[in-house]
């Protein structure tokens, strides 16, 4: 990446003023900067705006754009609302040293289809709360691009009768997934989210349906949302694998993170 | 753009590219130590610690790390010594190019984990590429050196 100006601004304001500015960028944790062609007129580094943090109030947890993978990762606060659900999603992201450095913030704003957390946030129903604009949810932030500049504040996750599992399929430890898939059950409504695809993270709606307001879900419903959403999706082909493969991993892991998040 | 990077102890200002990362800034700053391998942020060969946690250089902007402190091998130079020498008893250094990358990711650990299973070790290290010990030997030699620290 061909930087011009690096600035650390003081203030969610500033920082807001200089993204509004001719080929302004946000800076996360910037591990693909060195990847990256793009050239930039001012790269923002948030890093002076107290924006690492995680913090849980009766009904939600909001974890600030900066937070590492590592911290995710690591949290109490997580493990103990969600169990394994952070740490599953997070620990085939490279390695710890990666994990430091990757960021929240830059993984939802730059809207991998790679990426093993967006797909677990989606079934979550997590909100992006941006600075100085309304609450996005996540699914709807994935489908739309946004015309204004959006600044990421932080992550908004209900967690109230919340749970959720991920399972993901990838060829060696630490490569990019294959195919990722996370499941959550809300009181008594559910996600499936299904990433990698290899395009973005998209909602299997038809297959949680099926879910809705079961007292108990069996290996045969699970099973049988999994067909479903393994039909409604759409898969593509990459250097990973192609569509007909992901297809049908798609299938087993369904069934897996659901019967995970129904135990 | 200026940085200034507190280096093994030493604080220095240095003149960077804005786009600069930060294993390019540690190299012609003479550091020399810091090795660089794939450069996409996949072998762990590049890793220092940044305030204590292991990152990897190669896939860190240099500006971002403006006004922190950065520990490379040479600033554990005692611990590292140790370290090599269980690695050397299981036969597991050979070409050493990975050894600077691992050590450092090894003593983060320490800090970090009380008493890690295989599992949690394997964990902590995976992103730290060898292409010649085939692992083996490196993780009893990072048993055997956690076990001596505990004493």
């Amino acid at each position: 990446m061909e930087v011009s100006s690096y600035v650390r601004p003081r203030s969610l304001d500033e920082a807001y003023t200089l993204l509004t500015q001719k080929n302004a960028f946000v800076i996360g944790g910037g591990a693909w900067s060195r990847m990256s062609l793009r050239r930039v007129e001012t790269a923002i580094d948030l890093s002076l705006l107290n924006l690492r943090f995680i913090k849980e109030t009766d009904t939600y947890i909001e974890i600030g754009a900066m937070t590492t993978a590592r911290e995710l990762e690591t949290s109490s606060e997580l493990e103990k609302t969600f169990g394994s659900l952070f740490k599953d999603t997070v620990a085939h992201i490279v390695g710890v040293q990666m994990r430091n450095i990757v960021t929240i913030g830059g993984t939802v704003a730059g809207k991998y289809g790679f990426s093993d957390l967006n797909t677990t946030l989606l079934a979550l129903n997590a909100r992006i709360l941006p600075y100085n604009g309304e609450a996005v949810d996540f699914e709807q932030f994935l489908l739309e691009p946004h015309k204004e500049a959006f600044l990421i504040e932080k992550i908004v996750i209900d967690t109230v009768d919340t749970k959720g599992a991920f399972q993901s399929i990838r060829n060696t430890q630490g490569d990019f997934s294959i195919l990722n898939v996370a499941a959550a059950k809300a009181g008594g409504s559910w996600r499936i989210a299904v990433g990698a695809r290899p395009g973005a993270a998209r909602l299997a709606k038809n297959g949680a349906k099926l879910l809705e307001n079961r007292d108990k879900i069996s290996l045969e419903l699970a099973e049988e949302a999994a067909r479903k959403a393994a039909l409604e999706l759409s898969f593509g082909k990459d250097l990973r694998a192609d569509a007909a493969y992901r297809q049908s991993v798609c299938l087993p892991l369904v069934r897996r993170a659901v019967m995970e998040v129904a135990k | 753009m200026t940085i200034t990077l507190t280096v093994n102890g030493q604080e220095k200002v240095h003149m960077i590219t804005p786009g600069a990362m930060l294993v390019d800034v540690l190299r012609s700053a003479g550091y020399t130590e810091v090795k660089k391998g794939c450069d996409t942020g996949s072998c762990g060969v590049c890793t220092v610690l940044l305030d204590g946690l292991p990152i990897l250089s190669c896939s860190y902007l240099a500006a971002k790390a403006d006004g922190h402190e950065i520990t490379t091998i040479r600033g554990l130079e005692k611990e590292a010594a140790e370290f090599s020498e269980f690695l050397v008893g299981e036969g597991a250094d050979q070409c050493g190019f990975c050894s600077p990358g691992l050590a450092l990711t090894v003593m983060a650990m320490k800090k970090e984990l009380k008493a890690p299973s295989d599992e949690e070790i394997k964990h902590y290290l995976a992103g730290n590429l060898c292409r010649c010990s085939g692992y083996e030997g490196q993780l009893r030699a990072i048993k055997k050196y956690l076990e001596a620290c505990r004493g």
